[in-house]
């Protein structure tokens, strides 16, 4: 029985001498043991709290490290750069395509319905009449009289 | 260290990142760039270095998103990508040893980067700068990174006995140097 409680306590003195005092830290399968041996022993207490001493130093000295806008700038552009998607999403890059194309082709389709129903001036006969005067050989003083009896 | 649902959801990110969508790709640098940026700080002490690499590392997962498999966390071939490139990095500068016994301090000129140090201004950086490069890298990772003792040792590729040896040493050492900020600090000895 003794003989198990000093490898236990060996083995508890070597994780958290090895992992530090965060329970997260320590391996899962050494977890009920060490648990055990924190609820029952004051050796092992002493131990974690030597070593917890050591990880409250690192952690409260060491500031938080984050990486600069400008790297972060330099990493978004290699990805646009490395991956660009397909050729239509390079052409609409927000969001998904069907909107623009179907945005596009009832513009498409209103445009060729207002072409078929508005009137051909081609086939209007007062153009012709406008257009008379100028074949005909008829002079200006010719084209205002005529105006005048309209 | 293999967590199946944050793998599958790293997959389909990676998918997104891959298709060129500009939301997914910040949305991956934001979650993981300072963690890959933080580790080459600690391994080189340089910040300068360490933004190269950590750039260095993104460029390999942005090329390596379309052919992105379901087998690894983000975070963890991140990690493993930034480790190597640093410790190729090291061997270059002729600082870094697979060995396993010598236990020799990295004091060489240009790894403490003094005048870096000081505006960083972290003493723990600066201890560190001071362990073995193995010892150091040890520690960046199930210390401050917080990565799972079997996740350390299969990014050092090493076993956990191996990264257990690595930690202990490494801590004993953190100990002995930190020991006159801590008395400053606190007034307290370990």
């Amino acid at each position: 029985m003794k003989e198990t409680l000093s490898k236990e306590l060996a083995r508890f003195k070597s994780v958290v001498e090895t992992y530090g005092a965060r329970e997260e830290s320590w391996p899962e399968a050494d977890l009920p043991m060490m648990r055990k041996l924190l609820a029952s022993s004051d050796v092992a207490r002493s131990l974690l709290r030597q070593e917890a001493k050591l990880d409250q130093f690192l952690s409260s000295s060491s500031r938080p490290i984050e990486a600069s806008s400008d790297l972060l700038g330099r990493v978004l552009m290699n990805a646009e750069d490395i991956n660009q998607g397909s050729f239509l999403k390079s052409l609409w890059p927000f969001g998904s395509i069907w909107q623009p194309a179907v945005g596009m082709a009832m513009a498409a389709c209103l445009g060729i319905l207002l072409g078929f129903a508005s009137p051909n001036i081609l086939e209007n006969n007062g153009e012709y009449a406008l257009n008379e005067p100028s074949f005909s050989g008829a002079t200006m003083t010719d084209l205002e009289a005529e105006y005048e009896n309209l | 260290m293999r967590n199946p649902s944050e793998i599958e959801k790293d997959a389909a990110l990676m998918q997104e990142v891959a298709n060129g969508t500009a939301s997914a790709s910040r949305l991956v640098a934001g979650l993981y760039l300072d963690g890959s940026y933080r580790l080459a700080l600690r391994i080189l002490g340089d910040s300068g270095l360490a933004e190269d690499i950590a750039q260095e590392a993104f460029i390999k997962l942005w090329k390596q998103a379309p052919k992105w498999q379901a087998k690894a966390q983000i975070k963890t071939w991140l990690h493993r990508v930034t480790y190597n490139l640093c410790v190729d990095y090291l061997r270059k500068q002729r600082r870094y040893s697979d060995d396993e016994m010598p236990d020799v301090e990295d004091t060489r000129p240009g790894v403490l980067e003094l005048k870096a140090q000081q505006q960083l201004g972290d003493k723990v950086i600066e201890a560190l700068q001071k362990l073995p490069a193995r010892q150091r890298i040890a520690i960046s990772l199930v210390h401050f990174e917080e990565c799972g003792n079997i996740e350390a040792a299969a990014i050092m590729e090493i076993s956990v006995d191996a990264l257990e040896s690595l930690l202990a040493r490494g801590r004993r050492k953190l100990k002995e140097l930190l020991l006159p900020a801590r008395r400053l600090m606190d007034g307290d000895a370990i």
